[in-house]
């Protein structure tokens, strides 16, 4: 049998309402009847808590009808205000670009390019019939852009003039044309390598243009011979695409071949004329 | 044509001479671009290569055609991208004006077969269209 108001002093529990030790203090409805703070460890006159906001959340707090229950959980007063905290507004995929701020995504940069233009004598894109149209749309799958994008079609075309226009020209100029039809230079010359002699390897075969764009007949060379590069006694002797002959004084460099022709794995030969240039009296310094 | 044999950078190109001289072949744009500190190292930034290395080195002859012509050759060195391989440069007349003929052949990858059916091989052919009119615009 358990005795649990032990008068005899010896070790076991102690039980008694209302006393000083430990334990739980509740009253008979099973809610927490202590006013004062609980037993931290604290000193005897420490009754603040550690942890205010904390406490304040666990704080018993009278309900409706004088009972004492805790209160619901709520967030600190730091958490409170981080999640309360207005956000700033993101603008939609379409929203009116002003000020300084960046085009959204999905907003159109270079609306030129697919939209109608302010040259009115320009026949509008996908306008098949030949009929004036303006004012309305092409029949693109592409969204309608705001209408002030398009009155901001100054400041499109200036962005879209980056590269400027004499940077594109080069950009242009430095990629092969096509030709006439579809292939590029490159692959006429190499088109068929059984019927091209070795100095017109690589050279395309038609009578357009070179393939770096100078006009025939102004610097097309004389391919008739077919180029030649022989290494004699480390003296490099070579006849050029256009039938220039290298005659002495040129040393082969280290690792030279014996031979530069038709026959040679992987042998290139082109010819790029530099000009012409009417204003032949400037001279260099 | 002589003094500036190669489109390489203005400082490292000198005249061609009968017993060749050695040249930076590589474009201009592209040595600068090289030569400008872009990578971030333990010392600080540094180029990829450092200015005044020869990146695509050639040696410059003056000769003579089997015409008595003068005529440049530019034979390449060893190092060189499109080793090995040669580039002569000869002036032709024209109703237009004279014109530079820039006439090369070599077998090195960059342009072999291959590279023929990429823009590659083409580009790097046209490195020497305008470089004429570069040196004159750049002259004083």
């Amino acid at each position: 049998m358990f005795n649990v108001f032990s008068p005899t002093g010896v070790p076991g529990f102690r039980v008694r309402p209302q006393d000083d030790v430990p334990g739980f203090d509740i009253d008979e409805n099973g809610w927490p009847r202590r006013e004062r703070p609980w037993s931290d460890g604290m000193g005897p006159g420490s009754a603040t808590p550690q942890y205010p906001d904390l406490a304040r959340t666990m704080m018993a707090t009278p309900g409706p009808e004088g009972l004492v229950q805790p209160a619901p959980p709520q967030p600190s007063d730091w958490l409170y205000k981080l999640l309360t905290m207005s956000l700033p507004a993101s603008p939609g995929a379409f929203a009116p670009l002003s000020g300084p701020r960046p085009a959204p995504y999905g907003t159109p940069i270079n609306p030129v390019s697919f939209y109608p233009t302010t040259d009115q004598n320009m026949r509008q894109m996908g306008d098949a019939s030949g009929g004036s149209r303006t004012g309305q749309w092409p029949s693109f799958d592409v969204p309608k852009p705001p209408a002030d994008i398009e009155a901001r079609d100054g400041a499109a075309t200036a962005r879209n003039a980056y590269p400027p226009p004499a940077g594109r020209e080069a950009m242009a100029d430095a990629w092969p044309q096509p030709l006439e039809d579809g292939r590029t230079y490159a692959q006429a010359g190499a088109g068929d390598p059984q019927d091209l002699s070795g100095a017109e390897m690589a050279l395309p075969r038609r009578e357009g243009p070179w393939s770096d764009g100078a006009p025939t007949g102004i610097s097309r060379p004389q391919a008739v011979t077919p180029v030649n590069c022989t290494t004699v006694n480390g003296s490099l002797d070579c006849t050029s695409p256009g039938g220039v002959s290298v005659i002495g004084g040129v040393k082969a460099s280290p690792g030279f071949p014996e031979r530069l022709d038709s026959t040679t794995e992987d042998k290139h030969a082109y010819s790029v004329p530099d000009g012409p240039y009417p204003d032949s009296t400037r001279t260099m310094r | 044509m002589i003094n500036f044999p190669t489109p390489g950078p203005t400082k490292l190109v000198r005249p061609a001479t009968p017993e060749g001289t050695l040249n930076e072949a590589t474009p201009e744009w592209i040595y600068n671009l090289l030569t400008t500190p872009l990578l971030m190292g333990p010392l600080g930034w540094r180029p990829i290569v450092p200015y005044g290395k020869m990146i695509n080195p050639v040696r410059s002859y003056l000769t003579t055609d089997q015409n008595g012509r003068q005529i440049v050759v530019n034979v390449t060195e060893p190092g060189h991208m499109l080793h090995p391989g040669y580039v002569v440069r000869y002036v032709t007349p024209s109703d237009g004006g004279p014109t530079i003929q820039n006439e090369g052949e070599g077998s090195g990858l960059l342009q072999g077969s291959i590279s023929q059916h990429t823009p590659l091989a083409n580009w790097i052919n046209r490195a020497w269209r305008g470089l004429y009119q570069e040196h004159l615009d750049r002259s004083p």
